[in-house]
């Protein structure tokens, strides 16, 4: 019955909470670089350090944090396995019958999964941290520049509002859908890989078929109220930087410094 | 088969800050083959109780028997009373999914794990009960009308043949024709063949014409219930909770200003309105 959902806001008043969306998006970006380039275990490891500092402060309680980042952490953790097991070089750790693992392939192992969580955690305490109202207002503002290419900023930010709107709303609609088939019998729980892909048939039909209802009865009301995009639009909420935000400029220089002293 | 629910509770999401009280000690007795209403203003907790009777939503406290399996927060429902309860969500037509009528009113029957040939006969009854012609049973359900489709969808419980029926406002959004064939089947469902029918509704009028017993929710709780009598003498109780009585009720009461000596307030057909006013008018004609 947890229903948190990766890409959702956990609302909150905590300093990073109050930081302007703009400056949390730049920071996530410059922060994604940084993540690139550190190449070392011991930067890697300054950046999880630096993560999981912002989502203390932020206040996620962690069994929320964890819960919304689960199905990521199944991918983490499969790919840790993976380079645990293929990756050869350096001294043999552990031999077994058909497995061995080597210092490299150990080294990989928690390089690669730690880089992937730090990624996916940063990028979820943005969402977690800033509505989806503010993250399309920062997305808007920060592409703007692109509008003088006749790339349709608005669109894409609205349609991006959209999105973030719609994932709790089909995720609501994909419990509902699944009641009512268990209701009917179904088993979603037992059988093999392809049975149980079958198995979700009579969920994922009746839920695309949802998906696309709710998009033209979406149209439809945008239309009826006179919605004509982006030209001549002006906006009710203003964005505006405060002293915070210079705060996250400093803590960036500062992370860059460190990084390139490790490197 | 009885239900009872006693000291019901329901958390949604808790331990998170959207953390929802939904049902807070529910007590609800459904004799077996009564035909009972669970009425409510929307986000009284109607759906919630339902879906927790069927055994699809887990307890926080209290606990539901259900003849003599019992569920409880610790104690699952097990798939053999399951089986047993057929419940119809809210709009049940935004859950068919088959290419075929036929194929979706079967879906429940086959995983019961009956032989092919049980489960064409049930498809067949099923869609003659809900009064689909044996034609459409080719058809995609997909093309067919909102009032057809509400139909598969309910025949595709009826399939299951449970004993307990359970409908979540099955008449909402039809026109008044569909409404009141839609609820005139489960009557007969209920009279004919002995099947327990929990109707969810916030209509009232609908309710106190089918149901025999009615069970009020607001707020999470259980504020009344017991029989059209019990429930609906209660004005004081309905009105705080922004529930009206019955239309005909309501008339009733305002007749009697003028009636000297009044109706009884427990006329709820209107039949049984109409006899009672033709007896006076032959009384008063008599002497
Ligand atoms: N999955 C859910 N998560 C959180 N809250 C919920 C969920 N489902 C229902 N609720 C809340 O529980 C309360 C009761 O809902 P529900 O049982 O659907 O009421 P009804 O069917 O009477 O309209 C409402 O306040 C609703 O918002
Ligand atoms: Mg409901």
């Amino acid at each position: 019955m947890s229903q948190i959902v990766m890409g959702q806001y956990y609302p909150g008043d905590s300093l990073v909470h109050r930081m302007d969306p703009r400056a949390k998006w730049l920071f996530l970006m410059v922060f994604m670089i940084f993540v690139f380039w550190a190449n070392h275990l011991r930067s890697t490891a300054v950046l999880l350090f630096f993560t999981l500092v912002a989502a203390g402060m932020a206040r996620i309680p962690v069994s929320v944090f964890i819960r919304a980042i689960r199905p990521a952490l199944f991918i983490i953790l499969f790919t840790m396995i993976l380079h645990l097991l293929m990756t050869k070089g350096g001294e043999a750790l552990l031999r077994l019958p058909f497995i061995t693992i080597y210092q490299e392939g150990l080294r990989q192992a928690v390089f690669v999964s730690a880089r992937l969580f730090v990624l996916i955690s940063v990028a979820s305490l943005l969402t977690f941290t800033t509505s989806p109202i503010d993250l399309t207002d920062g997305i808007e503002w920060l592409l703007k520049p692109l509008q003088r290419f006749k790339i349709p900023v608005h669109e894409i930010a609205l349609m991006m509002s959209i999105a973030l709107r719609f994932i709790p709303l089909l995720w609501e609609e994909t419990e509902k859908i699944r009641k009512a088939q268990t209701a009917r019998g179904a088993d979603f729980d037992t059988g093999f890989f392809i049975k149980r892909l079958k198995s979700y048939i009579p969920v994922l039909i009746p839920l695309f078929l949802s998906a696309f209802r709710r998009a033209e009865e979406l149209a439809l009301a945008m239309e009826a109220r006179g919605y004509r995009g982006s030209e001549g639009r002006t906006k009710w909420r203003q964005l505006r930087f405060s002293s915070l935000d210079g705060w996250l400029l400093i803590v960036a220089v500062l992370l860059f410094f460190v990084l390139r002293f490790l490197e | 088969m009885e239900i009872v629910v006693r000291d019901l509770e329901v958390v949604y999401q808790s331990g998170t800050p959207w953390m929802k009280k939904a049902l807070d000690g529910v007590n609800l007795t459904v004799p077996g083959g009564s035909f009972t209403a669970i009425l409510g203003v929307t986000g009284s907790g109607k759906s919630t109780l339902i879906q927790a009777i069927a055994g699809l939503i887990r307890p926080t406290r209290g606990i539901i028997r259900i003849g003599s399996h019992l569920i409880d927060a610790n104690r699952k429902q097990t798939a053999d009373v399951r089986r047993l309860i057929g419940l119809v969500f809210q709009y049940p037509e935004h859950q068919l999914f088959a290419e075929t009528v036929a194929k979706d009113i079967a879906f429940g029957p086959t995983n019961l794990g009956l032989p092919q040939s049980e489960v064409d006969g049930r498809v067949k009854q099923a869609m003659e009960w809900v009064g689909l012609d044996s034609e459409l049973a080719d058809r995609s359900p997909f093309q067919l009308s909102g009032g057809q489709m509400r139909r598969v969808a309910i025949a595709g419980v009826l399939a299951i043949s449970p004993k307990i029926l359970i409908l979540d406002e099955p008449a909402a959004g039809l026109d008044p024709k569909g409404q009141e064939e839609i609820l005139s089947l489960l009557k007969r469902l209920n009279q004919d063949f002995g099947v327990t029918v929990i109707l969810v509704s916030h209509d009232m009028d609908q309710a106190v014409r089918y149901a025999d017993r009615f069970c009020v929710l607001a707020e999470g709780r259980s504020v009344l219930s017991g029989t059209a009598k019990a429930v609906f003498s209660r004005a004081d109780i309905l009105s705080s909770y922004h529930l009206e009585l019955p239309e005909i009720t309501r008339f009733v009461q305002l007749l009697n200003r003028k009636l000297d000596p009044p109706l009884p307030e427990d006329v709820f057909t209107l039949d049984e309105l109409e006899r009672l006013l033709e007896e006076r008018r032959k009384k008063r004609e008599l002497p």
